[in-house]
C-alpha cells in the first residue's frame, strides 16, 4: 500500500466496432416497411407543400378557371368544384394549411405537455398528483369536443381552431410524459447528477428531457395524425378554416352538397386527408419500432 | 459522546446524527446518534450489514435524503461548515465542489444520451463557470488521471460503449472533476467483477496518494476495507458500534458484533481443505432489528452471546478501549 500502484487501464476496447453506428441505423431504417412507406409519403407531402405554386397548374383561388364542377380528367385532373376552380390545385395548396395545422399544434401540445408532465411527475407529492388529476379529467373528454368548446370561446377561424387543437391535445402527451420522467427519474443518473453539484432544473432539462425526447418523437408523429384530423374535422363544421381557403376539412364540407351530382369535389380533398393521415401513422409505428429494443429482433 | 475526536482536528465531523422516516408517534429512526470523524486525507470505512444505516449516513452528508426521511438532531461539520443547516441553494454549490460522491451501480449512474464529456465537464460549468475549452482539456487530464485508455475518443463516446470498470472510472473522474476535498465512494466496488475490484481500488488508493482526497468507504465487503481503509466504523442497526484504525479492528475486535462480522468472512483455505480443517461459515444468529422496533438497550443485546441483564436495558456508551480504539459495550469495553 505504501508504493504507488500503477493504473491498470482495461484492455477490452470498445470503441471500434466493425459497422458504424450510423449506418446500423440507416440499414435497421430501411428494412422497417411502415416507416420507409410512410416516411416517403410524407416527404411527398411536404415536398408537395412547399412546392405548390410552382406545382399547381392553376391558382387555387382563382373562379372561374373552367367550367362549374368538370367533370375529371383533361386539362382538370381531379375536375374543379362548384366555382369553376381547380381541384387538383386546391388540394395542393391545401397540403400547405394542414402540415401547418398539424405543426402548429402538435407544437402547442408538446410544450405544454411536456412542461406540465415532467413538472408532475419530478415534483411528485399533491402538487404533481393535483396536476395529473386535472390532465385525467380532461383526457376523459373527447379531443374534438374540447377543441370544439375552444373554438365556440375564442372564435371561429384557422389560427384558433389550430390554438384549440393543441391546447385539447395535452392531456395526451402530459401522460406519456409524465409515465416516461416517473420511471427516468428513479434511475441512479439522477442522484449521480445532484451529488455533483446539478440543481432540480438542471436535473430535469439537462439530463432527463433527452432521455425522454425518444418516445416523443412517436407520440408527436402520431399526434400529428390526430392533429391534422381533428382541425380537417373543426373546418368541416365551419369552426376552423374558412372559404375561400384551400383547407381539405372545408372542401370536404362545401362539397358535400354536391356529393350525388359530382362526387369528385370530396374524392380529392378525402384521399388527401386519407392518404396524409395514414402516412403520419405509418411513420410513427416505425419510428415506434426503430427505437423500442424489444423490437429489434425482429427489424433486425 | 465525549470521546468522539473534536471536529476540528478533521475535515469531516458527524456528531449525533439522528435520521427518522415518518412522522409523529410512526416514526422510526433508521439512525440513531451516529458519530464519528474523518481526517484530511484519511479514509474511513463505514461497515455494516444491509440496513445498518451505512448508505443513509452518506445520503444525510450530501443532503440528499428521501424525502420521507428527515434529519431530527446532531450536525454534520464540513470544515467548521454545519451540512444539515446550509440553504438549499448553498447545499448545490457545496455538492461537486467540496463533497462528492462515487456510486455502487456504474452501469446505471451514467446518463445513457449524453457523451462522457460532457457529463464530466457539467459540474466544472457550474461550479467554475470555466469556458467549454477548459473544461474539455480539463476532462482530458481527469480520463488520463483515472487511467482511462484513448482519452480523446472517450470523450466523444456514449455510456453504453464502455465497460462496467471504465463507467467506474469515469465515475470517479465526474466525483474528482471539482476536486472536492471528500468523496463518498458507496460499494464502488460491488457491482464490478472481481479483477476489476482491484484496479479500481488500485485507482482510489492512487488518488487518495496524489490528491490527499479524504475518501469515506462504505461497504459491507471486508476484503475492500482491509485493503483500502484507514479506519473503520462498525453501524448496527443505525447505531455506531465500533470505531478503530483498521489493523486494530481486524486484530483486536472488542464489540461482539465486530467479531461476529469478522467471523463471518469466508475463508477460502478453510471452506475447501480437506478433512478436519474444513470448516463451515459462520453466522450470526438472529437478524437485524427493524427501525420501527423501540429497543432501549443495546439493538445487538438479543443476538449477542456475551448479554447481561444491563445490556437490553441501557444503550452502552462509547468508550475509549485503547488509543483511537471506541467501542459501545457493557461486557467487552466495560469502564
Amino acid at each position: 500500500m505504501s508504493t504507488p500502484i500503477p493504473i491498470v487501464a482495461d484492455t477490452v476496447d470498445r470503441g471500434t466496432g466493425i459497422a458504424s453506428p450510423r449506418r446500423q441505423l440507416l440499414r435497421r431504417m430501411l428494412r422497417s416497411r411502415s416507416l420507409v412507406i410512410g416516411g416517403s409519403i410524407v416527404l411527398f407531402v411536404v415536398l408537395v407543400a412547399l412546392l405548390a405554386p410552382i406545382i399547381a397548374p392553376f391558382d387555387p383561388d382563382h373562379i372561374g378557371t373552367g367550367r362549374r364542377l368538370a367533370v375529371p380528367g383533361g386539362k382538370f385532373l381531379l375536375g374543379t368544384d362548384e366555382f369553376g376552380r381547380d381541384i387538383l390545385s386546391r388540394v395542393i395548396f391545401g397540403a400547405r394549411y394542414t402540415l401547418y395545422i398539424g405543426l402548429v399544434a402538435v407544437g402547442i401540445g408538446l410544450v405544454f405537455g411536456v412542461a406540465i408532465g415532467a413538472a408532475a411527475a419530478y415534483a411528485g407529492g399533491w402538487f404533481g398528483g393535483l396536476l395529473m388529476r386535472v390532465m385525467d379529467l380532461l383526457y376523459t373528454f373527447p379531443d374534438v369536443l374540447i377543441a370544439l368548446g375552444l373554438v365556440a370561446f375564442l372564435g371561429p377561424n384557422l389560427t384558433n381552431a389550430m390554438i384549440a387543437v393543441g391546447l385539447s391535445a395535452i392531456p395526451y402527451y402530459a401522460r406519456v410524459t409524465y409515465a416516461v420522467v416517473l420511471s427516468e427519474r428513479q434511475k441512479p443518473y439522477v442522484d449521480a447528477a445532484q451529488v455533483v453539484g446539478a440543481s432540480h432544473i438542471r436535473v430535469v432539462v439537462r439530463h432527463l428531457m433527452p432521455n425522454v425526447l425518444p418516445p416523443m418523437i412517436v407520440v408527436a408523429s402520431l399526434g400529428f395524425s390526430a392533429a391534422v384530423l381533428s382541425a380537417a374535422a373543426l373546418s368541416f363544421l365551419g369552426l376552423g378554416a374558412q372559404p375561400p381557403m384551400p383547407e381539405w376539412g372545408l372542401m370536404l364540407s362545401t362539397g358535400r352538397n354536391y356529393i350525388t351530382r359530382a362526387p369528385w369535389l370530396v374524392v380529392g380533398p378525402g384521399v388527401a386527408i386519407f392518404v396524409t393521415v395514414m402516412a403520419f401513422n405509418l411513420f410513427g409505428d416505425g419510428v415506434r419500432d426503430l427505437l423500442d429494443p424489444r423490437q429489434r429482433q425482429r427489424t433486425l | 459522546m465525549a470521546d468522539v475526536e473534536s471536529p476540528m482536528a478533521g475535515l469531516l465531523a458527524v456528531e449525533d446524527l439522528t435520521v427518522a422516516f415518518g412522522r409523529g408517534s410512526s416514526a422510526a429512526a433508521a439512525l440513531r446518534d451516529v458519530s464519528f470523524a474523518l481526517r484530511r486525507g484519511e479514509t474511513l470505512a463505514l461497515v455494516g450489514e444491509s440496513g445498518s444505516g451505512k448508505s443513509l449516513t452518506a445520503l444525510s452528508i450530501m443532503g440528499l435524503l428521501p424525502t420521507e426521511g428527515q434529519v431530527s438532531a446532531g450536525r454534520v461539520l464540513l470544515g467548521g461548515d454545519d451540512l444539515l443547516r446550509k440553504s438549499r441553494d448553498d447545499m448545490i454549490r457545496t455538492r461537486g465542489s467540496r463533497v462528492s460522491m462515487v456510486f455502487q451501480e456504474p452501469m446505471t449512474s451514467l446518463n445513457p444520451v449524453l457523451t462522457i464529456g460532457r457529463q464530466l465537464t457539467e459540474g466544472l460549468q457550474f461550479h467554475r463557470k470555466v469556458s467549454r475549452a477548459a473544461a474539455d482539456a480539463r476532462a482530458l487530464d481527469l480520463l488520463r488521471l483515472v487511467g482511462m485508455t484513448n482519452p480523446e475518443a472517450r470523450l466523444k463516446q456514449y455510456p453504453h460503449q464502455l465497460s462496467g470498470g471504465m463507467r467506474q472510472r469515469v465515475m470517479i473522474a465526474m466525483a474528482l472533476a471539482c476536486e472536492p476535498d471528500l468523496i463518498i465512494a458507496d460499494e464502488p466496488t460491488t457491482a464490478l467483477d472481481v479483477s476489476i475490484q482491484a484496479q479500481i481500488i488500485d485507482l482510489l488508493l492512487d488518488i487518495k496518494e496524489r490528491l490527499g482526497t479524504s475518501i469515506l468507504l462504505i461497504t459491507h465487503d471486508l476484503g475492500v476495507v482491509a485493503e483500502m481503509a484507514d479506519r473503520i466504523a462498525v453501524l448496527y442497526a443505525g447505531r455506531v458500534v465500533e470505531i478503530a484504525d483498521c489493523l486494530q479492528l481486524f486484530d483486536a475486535p472488542r464489540h461482539p458484533y465486530t467479531e461476529g462480522l469478522l467471523a463471518a468472512v469466508p475463508r477460502l483455505d478453510l471452506l475447501v481443505a480437506d478433512g478436519a480443517d474444513r470448516i463451515r461459515l459462520a453466522e450470526l444468529p438472529g437478524s437485524v432489528p427493524s427501525p420501527g422496533e423501540r429497543l432501549s438497550g443495546c439493538p445487538f443485546a438479543p443476538r449477542c452471546s456475551l448479554a447481561i441483564e444491563r445490556c437490553s436495558a441501557e444503550m452502552p456508551p462509547m468508550r475509549t478501549v485503547a488509543e483511537g480504539h471506541t467501542a459501545a459495550c457493557w461486557v467487552r469495553a466495560a469502564a
